[in-house]
């Protein structure tokens, strides 16, 4: 795999004016300490962005006059997967992270565990084929010490011919040094074997010449123990479903908190907004349309923070590994992977980072089937609806309210694991690929890495999500708005001005755009039993399923800075045209398996399309769910208006 | 580097690594042209004579990669692909001590 | 509609934009950047990867 210099590419391209910036790709295997070591040396300059064209996250991070690039671990570039293809490209000088200018790299800096010397030969090897400047940064020293490992560097970097230097990404020790290094990096004046048997048999030599190591097992008795608790048929399960449980117990606890407080907060905005400016059209679309939308993503952060950061913690402690194959085992029936596990459980949140969470499921189709099912997972912009729902069916029962939410999320599992099973026999045929992992060793979990992640995540949800769901909120906002004139009508005698103003409204609305699509679409959905309110609430969901309640909210009230709980109470008791109850038995069942089964999430979509590479699957998702939606709510409605 | 012919002469013969049981050791042995899963698993650590020792069976199943990886190594196989790898038991059982030994 | 109220053309021209967008991320992307190039090797460069302004 001999590539041309680095240094012949470059000044033949050299005619480029500011190649003046210095990259540097760090390279190493999974589970090295490549992540804690790089956020030591880059610290919050560290941004991560994406590869073009891949799946593959970028973090990167100009600094120490360099901008240094954290490759994807792998175990080898020889790899057919997508991680080592990336880190190919990156060191071909073809690939870089979003916005930086792709070069072949100035340094390779390569990272390798101390306590795991010989394996990471592998990737030192393939380095050193590069030829390219290098250092060796051997991580995690402080455990080998503790460990009586011994390693003598120096005749190391001999041995390979460029700078070798010990460090600790954790304690910090030596990574001043590391960065001197890097600095001055040379390229290797020792060359290393291509081809895979000679590059073990060097590894080994080499190993034999630089390392030392005490003559005692590790005390793997604990490790053992609790491996075989975690990945126990029945104890497994047992630790998983607790662990669960408790994470989803956490997160809806503590994050309601701060929900309440965004709720809030936006609203106090609206209404401070609304009286600062002269009421009007502008007015509406920046509180009705905008910040409302606004609004409507941010208040899904607290949610995802805390299940980012709660995982991050969780996959640092090294349980997550072992957890993956329990579920590994219930997954693969249904034609996915224990790799989907992180984000499946992440769109119980909200579906857009589930979905980029399935860029580490190794497998294509594997990762596809995850993207088509994971809008199933029940995610946090429908509970307001099931909220809803479920106290409209059983006004008195909180137990019976608490049942039927819970089987909501049942059934969104459920049917998620159907769908996969269906797409796995039919279009993406095949087995699900076994799964073969490092399970890393139990430690205490890098807060900072959580912190950082945690804060990379949400912000490309904000990023990613809030512009779908605001401009979406601005389409939505003016259709509804406009013609904004009533068919005109005789108030009845008795009516207060107020009752006068909220039939105006409710007028208006009606012969909207929004309003005449609404009544054009509304017989499509008359088996199910929606009138045409209830329509233009699905419809508008398509912003946002949450938007349900305030869509609902509006056309039922005529405006929604009414008290929660009235407001709630009077979309409970709203009429249709014909003086009817909305919220029959019947129909209330229907909308709530709906909500349940429904793709009504544009911003969803886009990011399928996205992540999956086409469209092709965002209208797959869309139609299928659609589909399943339609029937479950049909059978539901008619069932529950036969049995009463 | 050990030469395979050498190894097989030692051995009682190779038996799929769920063949093993908890606590057992021997040394991978590949033949034939690497697949790409051969290959993803040599990257891993499970190339020609690594020693590895058996910590946990069934599905999944959990071996330890000792001689070089004195942090405790270990990797999780589905079961399916653990039938696929080969090991070489040593004649006895006790593991090679770590250290400057080859592998 | 209120044709004279031009608060109705600052919105409608902010719906418009913002219909406009989303149905741009329907739309199929066009690839942009060199597709094709060689390196000083001789070796042509594989896939088309989105590169960000890389010149041969």
């Amino acid at each position: 795999m001999a590539k041309p210099t680095g240094e012949l590419s470059m000044s033949s391209v050299d005619s480029l004016p500011e190649t003046s910036n210095r990259i540097v790709a760090v390279l190493g295997n999974p589970n090295v300490g490549k992540t804690t070591l790089f956020n030591r040396i880059a610290g919050i300059r560290a941004k991560t962005s994406n590869f073009p064209g891949t799946t593959q996250d970028a973090r990167h991070a100009q600094c120490c006059g360099a901008m240094m690039i954290d490759l994807p671990g792998v175990y080898s570039l020889d790899l057919e997967v997508s991680e080592s293809a990336v880190c190919r490209q990156v060191l071909d000088g073809d690939l870089a992270p979003a916005g930086v200018e792709a070069q072949v790299p100035n340094a390779i800096l390569v990272v390798i565990d101390a306590t795991n010397l010989m394996r990471n030969m592998t990737i030192v090897a393939e380095a050193i084929a590069r030829r390219l400047p290098m250092v060796v940064a051997v991580n995690m020293i402080d455990l080998a010490k503790r460990q009586g490992i011994h390693i003598d560097l120096e005749r190391f970097g001999e041995c390979i011919g460029c700078t070798v230097v010990g460090c600790s990404g954790k304690t910090g020790e030596g990574v001043d040094e590391l960065m001197e290094a890097v600095e001055s990096a040379k390229i290797p004046d020792r060359s290393a074997p291509t081809k895979l048997e000679a590059i073990e048999a060097w590894g080994d030599d080499i190993y034999s010449l630089v390392a030392a190591a005490r003559q005692t097992p590790a005390n793997d008795r604990l490790t053992d123990r609790l491996d075989r608790t975690f990945t126990h048929p029945l104890l497994g399960v047992l630790t998983f479903s607790v662990v669960m449980t408790g994470l989803f117990w956490v997160i809806f606890k503590l994050a309601a908190i701060p929900m309440d407080l965004i709720d809030a907060w936006f609203g106090t905005l609206g209404g401070w907004v609304a009286g600062l400016l002269p009421e009007g059209p502008i007015s509406g679309l920046l509180v009705d349309g905008i910040i409302a939308g606004i609004g409507g993503t941010v208040i899904f952060l607290p949610q995802i923070v805390l299940l980012f950061f709660l995982l991050a913690l969780l996959e640092g402690t090294g349980y997550l590994a072992r957890a993956s194959f329990v579920i590994d085992r219930v997954l693969r029936p249904f034609g996915m992977s224990g790799h989907a596990f992180v984000p499946l459980l992440s769109s119980h949140a909200c579906a857009i980072p589930g979905i980029m969470a399935a860029r580490s499921v190794p497998d294509p189709k594997d990762r596809l089937a995850t993207i088509l099912v994971a809008p199933f997972m029940s995610c946090s912009a429908r509970i307001p609806v099931y909220v809803l729902l479920t106290v409209i069916l059983f006004p008195d029962s909180p137990g019976m309210q608490a049942v039927a939410f819970t089987s909501c999320y049942v059934i969104g599992v459920l049917a998620g694991l159907f769908s996969s099973l269906i797409v796995r026999r039919t279009i993406l045929r095949g087995p699900s690929r076994p799964m073969a992992m490092e399970l890393p060793s139990y430690r205490f979990p890098d807060l900072k890495a959580a912190v950082m992640l945690t804060y990379d995540r949400a912000m490309m949800f904000l990023r990613k999500a809030g512009t779908l769901i605001v401009t979406i909120s601005i389409v939505l906002w003016w259709l509804g708005a406009y013609p904004n004139s009533g068919a005109p009508f005789d108030p009845p005698v008795d009516a207060t001005p107020q009752q006068i103003e909220l039939m105006t409204a409710k007028a208006q609305a009606k012969n909207s755009f929004l309003g005449r699509i609404g009544d054009t679409i509304q017989p499509v959905f008359e088996p199910l039993g929606y009138d045409r309110q209830l329509t233009i609430g699905v419809l508008a969901s398509f912003a946002a399923r949450e938007v349900f309640v305030s869509t609902m909210a509006v056309q039922v009230v005529g405006s929604d800075d009414a008290e929660d709980d009235s407001v709630l109470a009077s979309i409970a008791n709203a009429t249709r045209d014909d003086g009817t109850p909305v919220f029959t038995r019947a129909t209330s069942w229907s909308l709530l398996v709906y909500y349940i089964l429904a793709m009504l999430c544009l911003p969803t979509l886009v990011v399928t399309a996205k992540e999956a590479g086409g469209w092709r699957w965002a209208w797959l998702q869309l139609g299928w769910m659609t589909l399943l939606a339609y029937s479950g709510a049909l059978i539901a409605y008619q069932a529950v208006s036969l049995l009463s | 580097m050990v030469d395979l012919a050498e190894s097989k002469a030692q051995s009682n013969g190779s038996i799929p690594l769920t063949q093993l049981t908890r606590g057992q050791s021997g040394r991978v042995q590949i033949d034939g042209s690497p697949t790409d899963e051969v290959k993803m698993l040599r990257a891993m650590g499970l190339r020609p004579n690594a020693s590895v020792t058996m910590c946990r069976l069934g599905e999944p199943c959990i071996i330890s990669l000792s001689g070089a990886c004195g942090g405790g190594c270990r990797i999780g196989l589905a079961k399916e692909i653990a039938g696929r790898v080969m090991i070489n038991i040593e004649s006895h059982s006790e593991t090679q001590p770590d250290g400057q030994a080859n592998g | 509609m209120p044709v004279d109220d031009w608060q109705f053309w600052v919105v409608t021209l902010a719906g418009l934009l913002a219909a406009l967008w989303l149905i741009r991320l329907i739309l199929p992307k066009k690839k942009r950047g060199t597709k094709a190039s060689l390196t000083v090797g001789g070796k042509p460069v594989g896939k088309p990867v989105n590169r960000s302004g890389k010149t041969p």
